[in-house]
């Protein structure tokens, strides 16, 4: 047992005993914390910082504003609704066409607005936010995903993530959704993981449950290969994240919009370990190559140069 | 080092020389042992007497030396007198204790019983030293002329003959036992001499010798059976060269460790007991051994002792109290397990505390039967919300119908069972409901938030923990240890500090990232 210990130190894995001490607890400010777990005040953020982040249409604050929802939606057929403080993907509608009356879901379901508007009010009574404390529902532009992932996700919106230490984007992965993720883009109800090469973006092998897989299981495509598009302005907009937020161990999710490019989905301020995994390279390692420039005052452009430069 | 470190390891070694130092303390200075089960031997001596008044309604007045221990030596102490006013008091040269009885009606015979608790080594109270002057004036007064001329003649003798004090202890001692000296018995005894007049001839002996003596009567420890007044030892007990030194009259041999052989009942030439009104028929002396369990030697020492830290001990709680807190004494060490647990093996557990309340749960319903209750109302539970989930509605409501539907789930399987008379349906006490609602409501959070895997995960390896947690909160050994050396609380605390910077690796994470180990074995 004791050489496993140190296989995994000998590769700077980075264990969650010492993410939550050294990493959270030292980089992350606690009362920096709301600017990440509201996703309504991470997009006004970013939208005064300059990051690309899908349009809000409008937020809904209570009752009121749900009875013109009609009017708030201007006639729009393609939007997504969504709790500010929801967990693990619970609550989002996603609205692709207006039909017979009736807005479409991507999963196929038809809706009328008054049923739409009643999701809207159990999201307000906080249906789906952590611990049931009422929320606000926003409602925001619809990401037209890249093609480049349509070989490799299965029905949802596969996401990029990115950990970035003190403005120094470390690590990479794709999520990437199956049937068993109810085509949600979260490791732990079963979507894949692929590394990212930080150099060149490209995918690595994929991780699923701990697990190397090297094959999509609902589109039977290879995993590995895939470049993904913009990747220079997805490492900026990830580092830039860093300026905004004052965070020091961040995980940036970010969509690829087919007309838009990278866009800044959510931010992370826990964000979990299986990235090693999808990468096979410990956290911990790349650490210790930014450690000596760590304080040093640097901008976004730098700090990728820095890291890419060292790789 | 930074401020904030340097507070750390303050704190952390503080924590442990304080606990280390308590419990030590506790062990060798006051004798706590490590054994739960440990008897501790105490010794009750005894002594009875028997009076019968001079007349009918005749007052009766007694006084008895009882003995002067250290404080705190004494376990218990009684008067067994049926009728009689009693106190104990000093003596006015503060050499002895004495019990003054009094009763103004007595008719028929009285039995009087004193008796004494100590634990073995007791201590007497060394008296003070006789001023040689005042002895020798006190001899002058006391004897004749020609008992006067015998004593010094003989002292006289026995100087020339000996080098040192010793030597003059052991050949006073053996003159005066031996018959053969026919004129010296004369003139002190006019003939075989009692015990009695053996002793003071020895005490006045020693005096003229010019060493300070004090006789000591003692009861033997070892003795079986009882011992009569007459038969009673006495030491010699000598002072020069600055310090006491104690002889057996009758043999002469040096007693070196006197409190473990015998417990001092009174100190000088008096007798052991006078009485008027009436007349003492019998005296006997019991010595007699007894083993306790440790808690009830904690309570003896702790009512004798009074002052010290006994004062603010768990042990002057009402009993009650004392066993609730034999529980909650055992709670810092169960977290301190599921610390263990969750970051250093990497257990998921239902939050830290809530093992230790399930734990505690099981107390009520007995480890295996709560597990089985646990789980299957649990499943129940996470069932009843799978179902109410499709209803669509509000997180709070929706588990106020969780928990409605368990509670009566858990009445049907009292009844149930209690007509299929099995006890164990009883067992679902107040407690354990509770805690039973608390977990299905945290599980169905954790189910809400963060998958039904998750859930199932979390409520295993919370009754993992738990079964883990009951067994060392209801271990004999433990509580005992926790209770009575709470030093050992310092000492959680310390382990909790240093767990508190854990950096390494969960158990679990060896596992967990096997395909980065697989990968590094390759290279």
């Amino acid at each position: 047992m004791w050489w496993r210990w140190l296989r995994l130190k000998q590769m700077g894995v980075l264990g969650i005993n010492n993410r939550n001490l050294s990493f959270i607890q030292r980089y992350n400010t606690r009362t920096h914390y709301p600017l990440v777990d509201d996703k309504v005040k991470t997009k006004k953020l970013a939208q005064a910082h300059d990051v690309k982040v899908p349009t809000l249409y409008t937020v809904i604050h209570s009752e009121h504003d749900n009875k013109v929802f009609s009017k708030l939606i201007q006639n729009r057929a393609q939007f997504v609704i969504k709790p500010a403080q929801g967990a693990g993907g619970e609550g989002i509608l996603v609205v692709t066409h207006y039909i017979n009356n009736r807005y479409r879901l991507s999963n196929g379901k038809l809706l009328t607005e008054d049923e739409i508007k009643y999701h809207i009010s159990t999201t307000l009574s906080g249906a789906y936010s952590l611990g049931g404390y009422p929320d606000k529902v926003m409602v925001e532009y619809l990401v037209q995903f890249d093609d480049v992932f349509e070989k490799v996700a299965y029905q949802g919106v596969p996401d990029v993530r990115v950990i970035v230490i003190k403005g120094f984007p470390v690590m990479a992965m794709v999520r990437l959704p199956t049937q068993a993720s109810n085509g949600k883009a979260n490791l732990h109800q079963g979507a894949i993981g692929a590394g990212v090469d930080l150099k060149t973006g490209q995918t690595l092998h994929g991780v699923w449950h701990n697990e190397i897989v090297t094959h999509h299981p609902d589109t039977l495509h290879e995993i590995e290969g895939v470049t993904i598009p913009y990747w220079k302005e997805c490492l900026l907009i990830a580092s830039r994240c860093y300026d905004m937020t004052k965070l020091g161990y961040l995980g940036v999710d970010l969509v690829l919009d087919k007309a838009h490019g990278p866009m800044m989905l959510e931010l992370n301020a826990r964000p979990g370990l299986n990235i090693q995994i999808a990468n096979q390279v410990g956290l911990q390692r790349r650490f210790d190559m930014i450690k000596p420039v760590l304080d040093k005052e640097m901008d976004a452009k730098a700090r990728i140069e820095y890291v890419l430069s060292r790789l | 080092m930074n401020k904030v470190n340097k507070q750390y390891y303050i704190l952390l070694i503080l924590l442990i020389i304080s606990g280390v130092g308590l419990t030590l303390y506790q062990h060798i200075k006051l004798g706590l042992s490590w054994q739960p089960d440990d008897e501790n031997t105490i010794w009750k001596f005894n002594v009875e007497l028997q009076i019968t008044p001079k007349t009918t309604n005749s007052t009766l007045k007694l006084n008895l030396f009882v003995p002067n221990l250290k404080r705190g030596d004494v376990l218990d102490e009684h008067i067994s007198a049926a009728g009689f006013g009693k106190i104990i008091l000093h003596t006015d040269d503060g050499d002895n204790k004495v019990a003054v009885l009094s009763k103004s009606q007595a008719d028929e015979k009285q039995t009087v019983i004193y008796d004494v608790s100590v634990a073995s080594g007791a201590q007497f109270i060394a008296p003070q030293v006789p001023k040689i002057n005042h002895a020798k004036a006190h001899v002058r007064k006391t004897l004749e002329s020609r008992q006067l001329i015998a004593l010094l003649t003989t002292a006289k003798d026995i100087a020339e003959q000996s080098a040192d004090s010793g030597t003059l202890v052991g050949q006073s001692i053996r003159f005066i036992n031996d018959d053969g000296n026919l004129y010296f018995w004369q003139e002190m005894a006019q003939g075989l001499p009692t015990n009695k007049q053996r002793m003071k001839a020895l005490n006045y002996l020693l005096t003229e010798l010019g060493l300070p003596n004090v006789m000591l009567h003692v009861v033997p420890y070892q003795h079986q059976g009882d011992i009569s007044l007459n038969n009673l030892p006495v030491w010699v007990s000598v002072y020069f060269e600055n310090a006491w030194h104690i002889y057996d009259i009758k043999t002469g041999q040096a007693i070196m460790h006197p409190n473990q052989k015998a417990l001092v009942w009174w100190v000088g030439n008096q007798n052991f007991a006078q009485v008027s009104g009436g007349q003492i028929k019998i005296v006997s002396f019991t010595a007699a051994r007894q083993g306790i369990s440790q808690e009830r030697y904690l309570a003896l020492k702790n009512n004798s002792l009074k002052q010290n830290i006994y004062e603010f001990s768990l042990l002057n709680l009402p009993a009650q109290t004392q066993e609730i807190y034999k529980i909650i004494l055992m709670v810092p060490l169960s977290v301190l397990i599921i610390l263990i647990l969750r970051i250093i093996i990497g257990v998921p557990t239902l939050g830290t505390f809530m093992p230790v309340l399930i734990a505690l749960a099981f107390r009520d319903t007995s480890l295996l039967w709560g597990i089985v209750l646990f789980s299957f109302v649990v499943i129940c539970g996470l069932s009843f919300r799978a179902y109410f989930e499709k209803l669509r509605l509000l997180v709070v409501p929706r588990l106020g119908m969780i928990l409605t539907t368990v509670v009566i789930l858990m009445a049907l399987i009292s009844i149930v069972l209690h007509k299929m008379e099995v006890a164990q349906g009883l067992s679902i006490t107040l407690f354990p409901m509770v805690i039973l609602t608390m977990s299905i409501e945290r599980l169905s959070i954790v189910w809400d938030e963060r998958g039904g895997v998750e859930a199932v995960k979390i409520a295993l390896g919370s009754l993992f923990a738990s079964t883990v947690c009951f067994v060392f909160i209801f271990n004999h050994a433990l509580q005992y240890w926790f209770f009575t050396f709470p030093g050992l609380l310092l000492l959680v605390m310390a382990a909790m500090l240093m767990i508190g910077r854990y950096r390494g690796y969960r158990l679990t994470e060896l596992y967990r990232f096997d395909a980065l180990i697989k990968k590094s074995k390759g290279l």
